[in-house]
């Protein structure tokens, strides 16, 4: 009995161990974390509410610290700045930064372990790294000031890593077993492209491809239009002759009639994107020109944007940078105020390609066959053994298999990275021509950038660098039989306007324009917000501030309108459930605690699910989206197809009979919460997610909280020839987990309580200061 | 009971949680599981006497080390925890393997001493 007793402390002793010292998914050990001093608990918060000096740091510069943790950095020369920032950035950031940068290297197994992999064998194909290396060489000799400005930017945060106490490190080393690795100047251009990859990467071009194969014309306009119309692109106007139009055929064939699609294909997040508007003081109270700029973005804690001032002679900044990216992406300087919001434009090409069954390396192109080159890589995993991968290349880009299917991937932003020097020099314009001429070489990811300067001009440029495809051509694959063009839309002819007679301009991830140049890589997408927002500007009241505000916060669906149109239409004299009684009268207001918002959103997941038996009665994977069902349902069609009826009214029926249903089974609002969303901490550990259950919104509200949520706000005012600001960002300013700066603005950014920024040329007018970190040469 | 033998005790745990990993301090924990068989005899506990070290250990580190205003309150903040549940949940595993890995150390001693006596 007794040596049973020690035989199960010896094996209960050895699983305790095992369990305790096992690294699970990359993460450290929990011994390792619990330990009392190199354990997370031992780690102390950068704050330290001191003044610091730092000598020999070779930059002249001063660092202020407000309350909310938001650097203001006074240089004596561009340089300076760089340094400071990078400073402040890795001190902040660093984490993130790396994650970010290894995500694109194809690294992040090497700092995360097994979990990394899979994100690995995508980015490695791109061979992005050398690529980064390489762009920042070529800088040297093609604009030495930026690549000056860039290396300052490295010593800074290197300087910063090398100098850390173990004790003040980040505990998402300690977390992750990981320790920083130094910095790299050229891992900005790796942002970029992570940057593109996340708002501009699309899969979706086989189910495109299938609904273009196998529908006649007239289904797939009633079902699945490509173009929304003049309705509301971010430029309208009239154009010169159209280059490419847009005539909506496939340009290769994949699919018969009874063929069955069963290739993975990955949905973009819709809700992705951003919004901004501009109004010139036509449409102001107090005759001030107003910017905002909502990004929304995946929100997770910390989100990829960090609040910045800095200055040296000549040039003041204010605004969001990305960790990595010593630049500001929305905001402003002295002259000049910005916004951006995501183009969606169509820069991922599948090219069809014809294989030689006897050589399988080989394939059809200009009439004869091809041998693919192949690199191998490898995948370095942390506590894991390395994966060697072999990649084949076309002259497209990487081959890609599934199943029986090989086509080439041609990501057009792996190509080029020249928004970083846009960006540089986006910073030092102030004027609209010197804005026009800093966006002229901008590349990925396409953006809509609003504009208003001190003068109270307003304007706004839809800038990327987007391939012209084949006359015709509206979505599905290309092909791969004939070499690519690689050619561009000429930077002149992109959507623009300055200084519209309607006095405002907006823009939500809507087309640029219509009928002229093929750009969208989504069909019939994302009507209600803009509709909104110009419904909003569109009216006659002029606007002060608190009003503009109030609008970033605007939960209003304008789906419900069309949603009452249908009840009307379909059921104007029938008494239906209280359920859909209680719909006819609602204003559209998505509230999280009102029973008529929380219906609709079981209206809309009864939508989806008839969206889903649609696709299946017609064959087809692709089941429509929202927008493009509202579209179907309104047009209250009966066309016959395969042996049944696309017949409107039946299949409304069928979603009022589907959500009453749903809505009995769930009836318990606040149990089935459907506004209920969470806040991940970044590498999603657990325990560290946040409920937010009272916001409110969809995908379609200016206010969207769906996929994606507005990350950071911004709300620029322009009045007598000075520029003042407000931002808010959704977590907070640092990504320490046991830093008070991490999740501090939280609170506020569900109100929308836009913190004044401080935008002071002189250090002495800063308030609420908490340290001040001076470095000098 | 000399508890005065337990001072270089707290100061070897102590020491060996401040500058080394977990794989010493795995080993520290043994060789105190040895030494309450070879050393510190007369205990009539010598586990708990252990066990005690140790969470008086982690209190010193709670006391003397972990930040509180500036650390740990922030991160039990935002682990939804209370401020208290992460120092005690340090203290318990240290705790657990502390008293396991001396206990494993102290029988397989014992067994070995009676064995040599035998012989």
């Amino acid at each position: 009995m007794k040596k049973a007793g020690i035989i199960l402390l010896v094996l209960f002793t050895g699983a305790w161990l095992f369990i305790t010292n096992m690294h699970y998914q990359g993460l450290n050990s929990i011994q390792n974390i619990a330990g009392y001093y190199n354990g997370i608990l031992g780690l102390e918060s950068t704050s330290s509410g001191k003044e610091l000096s730092l000598h020999k740091t070779g930059a002249e510069a001063r660092i202020f610290i407000d309350t909310l943790g938001i650097p203001h950095i006074y240089g004596e020369k561009a340089e300076d700045a760089a340094y400071a920032i990078g400073y402040m950035h890795a001190r902040d950031r660093y984490f993130q930064m790396e994650l970010t940068a290894h995500t694109a290297a194809g690294q992040l197994a090497a700092m995360l372990g097994e979990p990394g992999i899979a994100s690995d064998k995508h980015w490695q194909v791109f061979d992005l790294a050398a690529k980064a290396d390489h762009y920042l060489d070529s800088l040297k000799a093609t604009q030495p000031d930026l690549y000056q400005y860039l290396k300052a930017y490295e010593r800074g945060v290197n300087d910063y890593i090398s100098q850390e106490p173990a004790t003040k490190r980040d505990p998402l080393y300690a977390i992750w077993h990981y320790t920083p690795h130094p910095w790299k100047a050229s891992n900005i251009f790796l942002i970029q492209w992570y940057m593109s990859y996340q708002l501009a990467f699309y899969d979706d071009y086989i189910n495109r491809q299938e609904i273009l194969d196998k529908l006649p014309d007239t289904v797939r306009q009633l079902l699945y239009p490509v173009d929304p119309g003049n309705k509301l692109a971010a430029i309208t106007g009239d154009k010169a002759t159209p280059l490419a139009s847009p005539t909506e055929k496939a340009v290769v064939s994949l699919f018969h009639a009874n063929s069955t699609n069963n290739y993975h294909a990955q949905e973009f997040n819709r809700s992705l994107g951003s919004n901004n508007w501009v109004m010139d003081s036509s449409h102001t109270a107090s005759g001030e020109v107003f910017l905002c700029n909502d990004l929304h973005l995946q929100l997770t804690s910390p989100n990829i944007l960090y609040e910045l001032h800095f200055s040296w002679p000549g040039i003041q900044e204010y605004g969001y940078s990305i960790p990595g990216v010593p630049l500001i992406l929305t905001g402003h300087n002295e002259n000049v105020a910005w916004g951006i919001t995501n183009g969606g434009w169509d820069v991922t090409e599948q090219y069809l390609l014809k294989i030689n069954p006897d050589k399988p390396d080989q394939y059809w192109l200009d009439g004869k066959w091809q041998t693919m080159t192949e690199k191998k890589s490898v995948i370095h995993v942390k506590d894991g053994q390395d994966e060697n991968h072999t990649t084949q290349y076309t002259v497209f880009g990487p081959l890609v298999k599934k199943d029986s299917l090989a086509y080439a991937l041609l990501w057009h932003p792996a190509r080029s990275c020249d928004a970083v020097a846009a960006f540089w020099k986006l910073m030092q314009c102030h004027d609209w021509n010197s804005f026009r001429e800093a966006l002229r070489h901008y590349d990925y990811p396409s953006q809509n950038f609003a504009y208003a300067d001190v003068k109270g001009n307003i304007g706004m440029i839809c800038a990327g660098k987007m391939p012209l495809k084949p006359a015709g051509y509206s979505g599905g694959l290309l092909d791969g039989t004939v070499a690519p063009r690689f050619q561009y839309i000429d930077f002149d002819s992109l959507p623009a306007a300055y200084n519209p007679s309607k006095g405002y301009l907006f823009s939500a991830n809507q087309a640029p324009e219509t009928g002229h140049h093929y750009y969208s890589s989504r069909w019939f997408d994302d009507l209600y917000r803009p509709a909104r927002i110009n419904e909003m500007l569109a009216d006659n009241r002029k606007f002060d501030r608190e009003q503009v505000r109030e609008m970033q916060l605007d939960i209003k669906d304008l789906s419900a309108d069309e949603l009452k149109t249908l009840l009307q239409k379909y059921y104007p004299d029938k008494k239906l459930s209280d359920n859909w009684e209680m719909m006819r009268n609602w204003d559209g207001v998505l509230s999280p605690d009102n029973k008529s918002s929380v219906f609709f959103m079981f209206f809309r997941r009864a939508a989806r699910i008839v969206s889903n038996e649609i696709a299946k009665d017609i064959h087809v994977r692709s089941s429509l989206r929202f927008d493009q069902f509202m579209n179907f349902l309104l047009a209250d069609s009966k066309m016959p197809y395969a042996g049944a009826s696309l017949d409107s009214r039946a299949y409304f029926e069928k979603i009022v009979k589907t959500a009453d249903s749903l809505f009995v089974v769930l009836n318990k609002p606040v149990k089935a919460n459907p506004y209920v969303f969470h806040v991940q901490q970044m590498t999603y550990l657990p325990g560290f997610q946040v409920d937010v259950n009272d916001v409110g919104g969809s995908d379609n509200t200016i206010n969207v909280n769906y996929g994606a949520h507005p990350v950071i706000r911004t709300l620029v005012q322009i009045n007598g020839g000075a520029i003042q600001s407000w931002m808010v960002n959704a977590t907070g300013q640092t990504g320490r987990l046991n830093d008070r700066n991490y999740f501090q603005q939280f609170v506020s950014w569900k109100k929308n309580e836009l913190h004044p920024t401080q935008f002071n040329k002189k250090p002495e007018a800063l308030q609420a200061i908490t340290e001040r970190i001076h470095l000098t040469n | 009971m000399n508890y005065f033998k337990y001072l270089p005790v707290l100061f070897l745990l102590f020491v060996v949680h401040y500058l080394a990993g977990n794989w010493w301090l795995i080993a520290t924990w043994s060789l105190l599981g040895i030494l309450s068989v070879t050393w510190i005899r007369e205990a009539k506990f010598p586990l708990i006497n252990i066990l005690v070290m140790e969470v008086i250990t982690g209190l010193l580190f709670w006391l003397l080390f972990w930040n509180r205003d500036h650390s740990l309150h922030n991160l039990s903040d935002h682990a939804g925890t209370s401020a208290v549940l992460l120092p005690v949940a340090a203290i318990v595993i240290n705790s657990i393997t502390a008293l396991l890995c001396a206990a494993v150390a102290m029988i397989a001693t014992r067994r070995i001493m009676i064995a040599r006596n035998r012989n």
